[in-house]
C-alpha cells in the first residue's frame, strides 16, 4: 500500500459520508413529516411494521432515522415497544438499498460524470434556497458528493493489496476473522452503509473475493449494534431497550449469516449471474439483501415473544410519561414531541388536581408536588428545535402547553400550602362542587388501556380523545 | 370547571364578609376566622388554576374551534 493510495481511499471515504450525510438529510426534511405520519400510522401489524421500517429506511436512505423516529414514537408513547422492534427489524433490510445503490449507479451505470454537475447545482440550490428545494439541493448534493467519493474509493483502492488470505487463512475461522474486520469497518467509519460500498469498491478493485466481501458484509451489519449501543448510553428506557433489541438481533442474523455463508453466497452469486456482473458487484448487493431477508424471516414467527424477552433482559425503569421524555424524541418529528409534552403535563396535572380535589372535600391530605417533573417538562419544550415543528399549526398548542405549565407551577405552589382545617366552621357548598367538577375532569382523561392510549389503526392518539371529551 | 370555579369566586366573597361578622360578634374564634379566611382564599385560588389548567391541556390537545381564542389570548 503507497501512501498516495491510502489518502485517496481515506479522502474517497469521506466524500461517501459527506455524501450520504446530505443525502439522508435532504430526504429527511424533503418527505420526513409525510415518512413519519406513514411510519406511524403503519405499524399496527407485524408485517406492516417490518415493510413500514423497510420503506421509510429506504426512503430516508439511513436506519438510524427509522430506528430514531420510531424511538421516539415509542418515547411519547405513541406505539408499543414490540412495533417498534418490527420497525427496527425491517430497518435492516432497507439499508441494503445502499450497496444497491452504490453497486448499480456505482459500477453499472456510470453516472460519474453527472456527478460534478449535481453537486455543484446541489450546493448552489442547498446555499440559496429555502424550503423544499434547499431540500432537493442537499439531495442532489449528497448523490454528487457519494459518486465523487467513490471514484476516489476506486482509484484508492487500486494501489491497495488487502492481503486478506494472510489475515484470514484457509482454516475454518477464516469468516468469523473477516466478520471481525467487518465490524471493525463498521465502528470506524460509523456507518454500515460506507463499510459496504467500500467493501464494494474492494471487490471490483479484485482486492477481495467474493465470499470474503461476503464475510465482511456480514460483520459489518452486525457493527451497527455498536452504534446502538453508544445512542444507548444515558438515553431513556425506549432508547435503551431499542439498543438491546437492535444489538441482540444483528448479533443473532450475524451468527446465521456466517454459519450459513456458503448457502447465502450462492444465492447472491445466482442472482448476479442473471445481469451482466463479471466483478460479483451486483452479486453482493444480491448477497447483503439475502442475508438481512434470511434474518428478519427468522425473527418474524418470534416477533411477538423477542420484545417481552427485551423487556424481561432489560433493566426496569421509569414508565412515566415525563420518564419517557427523551431529546431522541425530536427525531420522530416536532408533533410527536410536543404530543409527548402533552402528555407528560396531564399525567402530573392529574396528580395535583386529584389533590385538590381530596382537599376541597375536606380530606387530610399529604401531598408532594412534582416540582421536578414540571421542571423536566419545561426543559425538554425548551430543548425543542422550532424548525421541525410546522409553527402554522403547532404554534397555538405549543403555546397553550406553555400556559398549562404555569397554571401548574401555579397549583402546585398552592399544593405546598395547603391550609389547616378550620375547626368547626363549614366550607361552602363551593368547595364540594368543585370538588365534583374535578373528579368530572379526572375521570374523562382518565388514559384509557392503560398503555399507550394510541390506536394506529384509525390514528387516534391521547390527545384526540381527551378532545372528544 | 368553570363554573364551579366562578361559584366558589363569589362564594368567597359572601364567605368572608360571614366569617369577620361572625368573629366581630365573637360567634367564632379569631383562630377559626382566620383558618376560614384561609382555606376561602385557598380553594379559590386551587379550583381555579386547575380550571384554567385543565382548559389550556385542552386546548394544547390541538382543539380547533379554540385556535382563534389563543392567538389573541
Amino acid at each position: 500500500m503507497n501512501a498516495s493510495s491510502a489518502i485517496t481511499l481515506v479522502g474517497g471515504l469521506g466524500l461517501f459520508l459527506l455524501g450520504v450525510h446530505h443525502l439522508t438529510d435532504g430526504l429527511k426534511s424533503l418527505a420526513g413529516d409525510s415518512l413519519r405520519r406513514a411510519l406511524q400510522t403503519l405499524v399496527a401489524g407485524r408485517l406492516s411494521a417490518v415493510i413500514s421500517g423497510v420503506l421509510f429506511t429506504v426512503a430516508s436512505q439511513s436506519s438510524t432515522a427509522t430506528t430514531l423516529a420510531v424511538i421516539g414514537f415509542v418515547s411519547a408513547g405513541l406505539v408499543t415497544f414490540s412495533q417498534a422492534v418490527g420497525v427496527i427489524i425491517g430497518a435492516t433490510l432497507g439499508t441494503t438499498s445502499t450497496p444497491w445503490l452504490v453497486a448499480i449507479f456505482g459500477f453499472r451505470v456510470s453516472i460519474s460524470a453527472g456527478a460534478l454537475p449535481m453537486l455543484g447545482i446541489g450546493a448552489f440550490l442547498w446555499l440559496i434556497a429555502k424550503g423544499k428545494t434547499r431540500s432537493v439541493g442537499a439531495i442532489l448534493a449528497g448523490f454528487g458528493l457519494l459518486f465523487i467519493g467513490i471514484e476516489y474509493l476506486q482509484t484508492g483502492m487500486e494501489g491497495i493489496s488487502w492481503n486478506l488470505d494472510a489475515v484470514g487463512g484457509n482454516g475454518f475461522g477464516w469468516p468469523w476473522i473477516l466478520a471481525g474486520i467487518g465490524i471493525l469497518m463498521s465502528i470506524v467509519m460509523q456507518s454500515s452503509s460506507a463499510a459496504a460500498a467500500t467493501t464494494l469498491v474492494a471487490l471490483h478493485a479484485g482486492s477481495l473475493t467474493f465470499d470474503q466481501a461476503c464475510a465482511m458484509i456480514v460483520g459489518q451489519s452486525v457493527g451497527t449494534a455498536a452504534t446502538s449501543a453508544l445512542v444507548a448510553i444515558g438515553a431513556g428506557l425506549a432508547v435503551r431497550r431499542a439498543a438491546i433489541a437492535h444489538i441482540v438481533y444483528n448479533v443473532s442474523v450475524g451468527i446465521i449469516g456466517i454459519l450459513l455463508l456458503g448457502p447465502l453466497a450462492a444465492a447472491g452469486r445466482w442472482v448476479g449471474t442473471q445481469f451482466d456482473d463479471p466483478d460479483g458487484v451486483l452479486a453482493l448487493a444480491a448477497f447483503s439483501s439475502i442475508f438481512k431477508l434470511v434474518g428478519v424471516l427468522a425473527f418474524y414467527p418470534w416477533l411477538d415473544g423477542f420484545p417481552r424477552f427485551i423487556e424481561r433482559i432489560s433493566e426496569r425503569g421509569t414508565e412515566t410519561a415525563v420518564g419517557r421524555l427523551d431529546p431522541v424524541l425530536a427525531e420522530a418529528g416536532g408533533a410527536v414531541a410536543l404530543e409527548a409534552g402533552w402528555r407528560a403535563t396531564l399525567e402530573l396535572a392529574r396528580g395535583s388536581v386529584d389533590a385538590v380535589r381530596r382537599r376541597l372535600l375536606g380530606e387530610s391530605i399529604r401531598y408532594d408536588p412534582p416540582v421536578e417533573g414540571a421542571r423536566q417538562i419545561e426543559q425538554f419544550l425548551e430543548s425543542l428545535s422550532l424548525e421541525t415543528l410546522d409553527l402554522g399549526t403547532f404554534e397555538p398548542r405549543l403555546v397553550r402547553l406553555c400556559h398549562a405549565l404555569d397554571h401548574l407551577n401555579q397549583l402546585h405552589d398552592d399544593l405546598t400550602r395547603i391550609p389547616s382545617d378550620a375547626g368547626d366552621w363549614q366550607t361552602p357548598t363551593g368547595f364540594k362542587t368543585g370538588a365534583r367538577a374535578l373528579a368530572t375532569w379526572l375521570e374523562a382523561t382518565t388514559q384509557r388501556g392503560a398503555g399507550t392510549g394510541y390506536h394506529p389503526g384509525n390514528g387516534r392518539c391521547l390527545a384526540t380523545a381527551y378532545r372528544r371529551t | 370547571m368553570e363554573d364551579a370555579s366562578q361559584r366558589l369566586t363569589d362564594e368567597r366573597k359572601t364567605g368572608r364578609d360571614k366569617l369577620l361578622g361572625d368573629v366581630a360578634l365573637q360567634r367564632i374564634s379569631a383562630e377559626t376566622a382566620r383558618n376560614g379566611l384561609e382555606m376561602l382564599s385557598w380553594g379559590d385560588g386551587a379550583l381555579y388554576h386547575a380550571w384554567r389548567l385543565a382548559e389550556s391541556l385542552r386546548i394544547a390537545s390541538g382543539d380547533q374551534s379554540t385556535t382563534a381564542a389563543i392567538r389573541n389570548s
